[in-house]
């Protein structure tokens, strides 16, 4: 086991789902953590489940302040990203987030893990074991267009239709801009090289992409407020000079089929962007991401 | 290629066209506009792919020549353009689009091929493929059309 391993775990289940919380138990179990409905202050690794986030924020608050026991939220959401998740998700104060339209028991692990782990980083998680990843660095914005050819030539090369070139293409696209022009402007203009990185894979059934930064400046309320403005507004661009269109999370929300967030505070952010390789054809207008994670860690 | 901005001619009939990405790096301005302009005709064959930046500098380059009053046809309007209106309905404000590129695939050939059409009522799930007879299927959600349909219905009631 970790040594960096979270010793008392909330997850907070707003899916009323029996088969869902087997599921749950099973995996923690496998961690492994006792699981209980109950939370207590014994020094003992255990998961609590709970189905309301008012209990979850009392056991929140009553978690010994300088307790040597730390204490890893996640909160589990039915359905994609709509309005009524994303409010949740700026005004919980809650440190991680799971939605999804169908729950997969594997994705699921992969989130408790990280969390269980405080091991949050990297595409490979998401990928079949030993599937080997590329990797592309830009240490300055002129660097961008390049990359991004680059990129998407690699893609039509292995076999990839339009449809599907298009999409990875325009979600690096949107990714690479946040990394280089709205996380360093976040992080109050302090410079650090490589600007961003991207790394990729395929396993067969999935293709995966992270775009790394070096700021760790993004935010959830970040995320939900820019997706709470499209939700409200429509997919109107912003046009103040010093902000960005604002729609950019907006497309990558539109056309990748999983989308995870991971952020350590000012140290490093991740996109991690997984597209079906079986969804390649044209995408419905309309179509979400079906699943959104949030992982935060301020170490 | 980054997005550029040329005029082709100018009588009574103001040719423009719009080539490459449209990032933020992009800059569309509109020319001077003689007297003589009755018409603007913007053709967007050329333009590739659209991320959420140049949204802003293509509807804010099109609302300046829109606010002129004076009629826009855009021709030859990319795929990488029509796609744009599965998300941003208003992307083409009311102009009309008078010729567009429609996306097709032909599974038994595995080909990609692009026709181009007048009037999204025409457009059809298949066509017969340019490269070995078979039938294509349309690669665009068929929403788009019908969205350009009905779009076009609004403007000319």
């Amino acid at each position: 086991m970790n040594d960096q391993s979270s010793d008392k775990m909330l997850i907070v289940n707003l899916i009323d789902d029996v088969k869902l919380n087997r599921q749950l138990s099973m995996i923690l179990h496998s961690m492994p953590y006792d699981v209980s409905t109950k939370y207590d202050a014994v020094e003992r690794k255990t998961a609590v489940l709970v189905n309301c986030l008012e209990t979850a924020r009392g056991i929140v608050s009553n978690h010994p302040r300088g307790s040597k026991f730390s204490l890893s939220v996640l909160l589990i959401y039915p359905g994609s990203v709509d309005q009524a998740f994303m409010e949740i998700v700026y005004k919980s104060p809650l440190a991680h987030f799971y939605s999804a339209t169908e729950f997969d028991g594997s994705n699921l692990m992969i989130a408790l893990r990280k969390i269980g782990n405080d091991d949050i980083f990297g595409v490979d998680k998401y990928l079949a074991w030993e599937t080997s990843t590329r990797k592309s660095t830009i240490t300055n914005r002129n660097q961008k267009h390049e990359l991004i050819t680059n990129f998407a030539e690699v893609i039509k090369n292995a076999g990839g239709r339009r449809n599907f070139v298009k999409r990875v293409k325009a979600v690096v696209d949107e990714l690479l801009m946040n990394a280089i022009y709205d996380a360093p402007a976040a992080s109050a203009g302090v410079e650090k090289v490589p600007l961003a990185q991207l790394v990729y894979g395929c396993d067969g059934t999935h293709f995966a992409l992270a775009v790394q930064d070096p700021f760790g400046a993004l935010k959830k309320d970040m995320v939900a407020s820019n997706l709470l403005r499209v939700f409200k507004e429509g997919t109107v661009p912003r046009t103040t000079e010093k902000e960005g269109a604002g729609l950019g999370l907006y497309y990558v929300f539109s056309y990748a089929d999983h989308v995870v967030f991971n952020v350590d505070a000012g140290s490093c952010t991740e996109v991690v962007c997984l597209f079906k390789l079986e969804n390649d054809g044209p995408r419905p207008a309309g179509t979400f991401v079906k699943s959104f994670n949030f992982f935060f860690i301020n170490k | 290629m980054i997005s550029q901005l040329q005029l082709q001619s100018q009588t009574e009939t103001l040719k423009l066209t719009i080539a490459g990405e449209l990032t933020e790096s992009s800059d569309l301005n509109p020319p001077e506009i003689g007297e003589q302009v009755t018409k603007i005709e913007l053709d967007l064959e050329g333009v590739e792919s659209v991320n959420s930046f140049g949204v802003r500098t293509w509807m804010t380059f099109l609302k300046k020549l829109v606010n002129l009053n004076i009629p826009i046809d855009l021709v030859n309007v990319s795929h990488a353009c029509i796609n744009q209106l599965s998300m941003i309905k208003n992307f083409f404000f009311d102009c009309s689009i008078k010729s567009f590129f429609v996306p097709f695939y032909c599974p038994s050939c595995d080909v990609e091929f692009i026709s181009r059409q007048e009037n999204a009522h025409d457009v059809s799930e298949h066509t017969t493929c340019t490269h070995c007879g078979e039938e294509a299927d349309l690669d665009e959600d068929p929403g788009v059309y019908m969205f350009m349909e009905s779009r076009k219905n609004t403007n000319e009631s």
